[in-house]
């Protein structure tokens, strides 16, 4: 899963390098945009795992290092679609391309997992985001 | 290569990587363009099958008894 979120991430940062409408080719892919959405709602059941959060927190380690690289590439191809969706090509009816129409389920997904893995009583968020030191409260 | 990733799965897996290489030094916008009308269709139909795989494979492992970590390990090192 790894090399195919490599190869797609490839494909989307090329197109987006060459400028111009490129990335329309993918923004219409619906079935292309259900996988993503797929990949990001891959978690193992675990306690620790904070609920309504596409960040897996199961508690390996290793299954949430594997599964966070790999849905961090998928967020970073859907900042790029969306980046171009509503800023590169605005004058372009985007309300026809299928990444838009997927929108109303992709959008709720990530304020919930920001919101509910903020509030996760087991989540370190000084340790989690390691930034900014001096603004933590001693 | 873009049959290998519909055949079976040590084919798919060879097809992929591949496929990845290419994508990795290729430059030329006519041929990535072209590169991606011809594999996206095997991409997405490979991608929801590794949906599925590592959702059964996840889910097998949520039902292995919380003592038999040996066991979790081996599975997740198989992912």
């Amino acid at each position: 899963m790894r090399v195919w979120a490599d190869t797609i991430k490839n494909f989307v940062i090329k197109f987006n390098e060459k400028a111009g409408t490129l990335l329309e080719e993918v923004i219409d892919k619906k079935g292309l945009m259900i996988v993503f959405i797929n990949i990001l709602c891959i978690y193992l059941k675990t306690d620790m795992q904070v609920k309504e959060c596409y960040i897996s927190t199961s508690g390996l380690e290793r299954l949430d290092t594997l599964l966070n690289e790999i849905k961090i590439k998928i967020m970073r191809c859907l900042n790029i679609l969306t980046i171009f969706m509503f800023d590169v090509r605005s004058f372009v009816p985007i309300r026809d391309s299928k990444c838009y129409e997927l929108m109303p389920t992709l959008l709720p997904l990530v304020v919930s997992t920001m919101i509910n893995f903020c509030r996760a009583p087991n989540i370190d968020l000084i340790k989690v985001l390691d930034v900014m030191p001096d603004l933590v409260p001693r | 290569m873009l049959a290998s990733m519909k055949s079976n799965s040590k084919g798919m897996a060879g097809g992929l990587i591949a496929l990845q290489s290419i994508t990795d030094t290729t430059n030329q916008a006519k041929k990535i363009v072209s590169l991606f009308k011809e594999s996206v269709e095997p991409l997405t139909e490979l991608g929801g099958m590794l949906v599925e795989a590592v959702n059964n494979e996840l889910g097998s492992i949520s039902t292995i008894n919380a003592s038999n970590e040996a066991e979790k390990s081996a599975k997740i090192l198989a992912l």
